[in-house]
């Protein structure tokens, strides 16, 4: 098989463009090492970016986030723990697989393989999150969080594509507070059943101003909840809004999961949407 | 592809495929077999080895992943021929039984005291949520992790 180490993005454009559609990026490995070994993926070239340095940096301003497409879940989680608009993000990567994992898995890397089982999909469409994509031809354009995976294993990328990076605003998001729960067999090291992210606004008095939801691994792609955003609108998070946003969680779930899992999933909508209204009450108290 | 990194602070050069598992070049090409295979998918930990001091599994690393970086393995552990204070808090608190995990186990818990010294035991535990024992269950081991920090933290002082 063969294999370029590009060290500069130039270098990484220039072997992208010797890609064809059978060429696989590699990142952490996590994901795509298994494939490789069991057969499942034969690629006619593996290109693996990790030797440029600029890929590893998460980068923090008052004004934007912009996370290298190499920095690892590890990483990701320590740096935006203390960020409260950003906590989300660190939910989720504290909690994706083992600490062998998280030492190498990407949050670039799960949003291209795509599983619908991935916890960083649900936390990218909190945010108007965009992907930075380097071309074989060494443009960089960006892609909407919205509307890259378009079902199991499939993202929006063209062949001679990859991403470099992810960029949020964080300007629109100062005062917000986020997290992100997940349900699966245990605690630690298991695979999402269910997952949900919420990134609220509150007034001083506690009045909710603005409200996003997003639910990971019931359909095929994440899915934001409309309906329960707007009901928060004006309301404080009490229990009588739980039961609310509970009841159009479950719908929503019930719409959309497939009829083998519905009786499971949309029961656990009344634990999963429980939790995160205590994480949210806990870090705005 | 030309590869050269660092094993147990060794320099190792190698001409092996890209696509070659670190498992696979410890095990076979450099006959360091304390690290084992277990699952293959990164589910049960038995491979763990450190890259850079962070525990990785060895099963989905790569040779592309390596190229100028530093591997630890168990052998690594007690390169001078004297077990590390990890290895002798496992055989005290009997925290081997069939010990096919125990490698992974012991070089989880070296990462993790690598970077806190006084850890928790629920800190121990999410360090080696990783790795998977089906035979002693995880009290012994979860123990001797603890004493190993606790001397460690008296030799330090």
């Amino acid at each position: 098989m063969n294999s370029l180490t590009p060290k500069t993005l130039a270098e990484f454009s220039a072997a992208l463009s010797q890609a064809t559609s059978k060429t696989r990026i590699l990142s952490g490995g996590t994901d795509l090492v298994i494939q490789l070994h069991q057969g499942r993926a034969e690629p006619d070239l593996l290109i693996y970016p990790g030797q440029i340095p600029e890929l590893h940096k998460i980068h923090l301003t008052e004004d934007a986030l912009h996370i290298g497409a190499m920095a690892t879940m590890a990483e990701l989680s320590a740096a935006l723990d203390p960020v409260p608009e950003f906590r989300a993000i660190a939910d989720a990567a504290s909690k994706v697989g083992s600490p062998q994992i998280r030492s190498k898995a990407t949050m670039a890397g799960n949003l291209c393989n795509a599983s619908p089982a991935g916890d960083m999909l649900p936390v990218s469409r909190l945010y108007d999150l965009e992907l930075e994509v380097l071309s074989g031809d060494g443009t960089v354009s960006r892609l909407p969080a919205d509307g890259f995976v378009l079902g199991p294993g499939k993202n929006a990328l063209q062949s001679g594509q990859a991403v470099v990076g992810l960029v949020l605003d964080r300007k629109c998001w100062t005062g917000y507070v986020s997290a992100f729960r997940k349900i699966g067999f245990r605690e630690y090291v298991s695979i999402a059943r269910e997952g949900m992210g919420a990134l609220i606004r509150f007034e001083p008095d506690g009045i909710i101003q603005d409200a996003r939801f997003a639910l990971g691994a019931v359909a095929t792609s994440p899915i934001r909840i409309p309906e329960a955003e707007e009901r928060m609108i004006g309301r404080k998070l009490d229990q009588a809004l739980l039961e609310e946003v509970t009841a159009i969680t479950a719908q929503t779930i019930h719409n959309n999961c497939r009829p083998t899992n519905r009786l499971y999933k949309t029961e656990a909508a009344r634990g999963l949407v429980a939790d995160l209204f205590d994480m949210i009450q806990e870090r705005i108290s | 592809m030309n590869l050269s990194f660092y094993v147990n602070d060794r320099p190792v050069h190698l001409d092996t495929a890209p696509d070659r598992r670190l498992l696979d070049i410890l095990r076979e090409d450099l006959h360091l077999t304390g690290t084992k295979e277990g699952c293959a998918e990164g589910e049960c930990g038995a491979c763990t080895v450190l890259l850079d001091g962070e525990a990785v599994h060895s099963c989905l690393t790569l040779a592309l992943h390596l190229e100028g970086r530093h591997v630890t393995t168990i052998e690594g552990l007690a390169a001078s021929g004297e077990l590390d204070i990890l290895q002798t808090a496992f055989v005290e608190e009997i925290a081997i039984q069939c010990g096919f995990c125990t490698t992974g186990m012991i070089m989880s818990a070296k990462a993790l005291l690598l970077k806190n010294p006084d850890p928790t035991e629920e800190e121990i535990r999410i360090a080696l949520s990783g790795n998977i024992c089906r035979c002693s269950g995880y009290v012994q081991i979860v123990r001797a992790v603890d004493r190993a920090a606790r001397e460690l933290r008296e030799v330090g002082t």
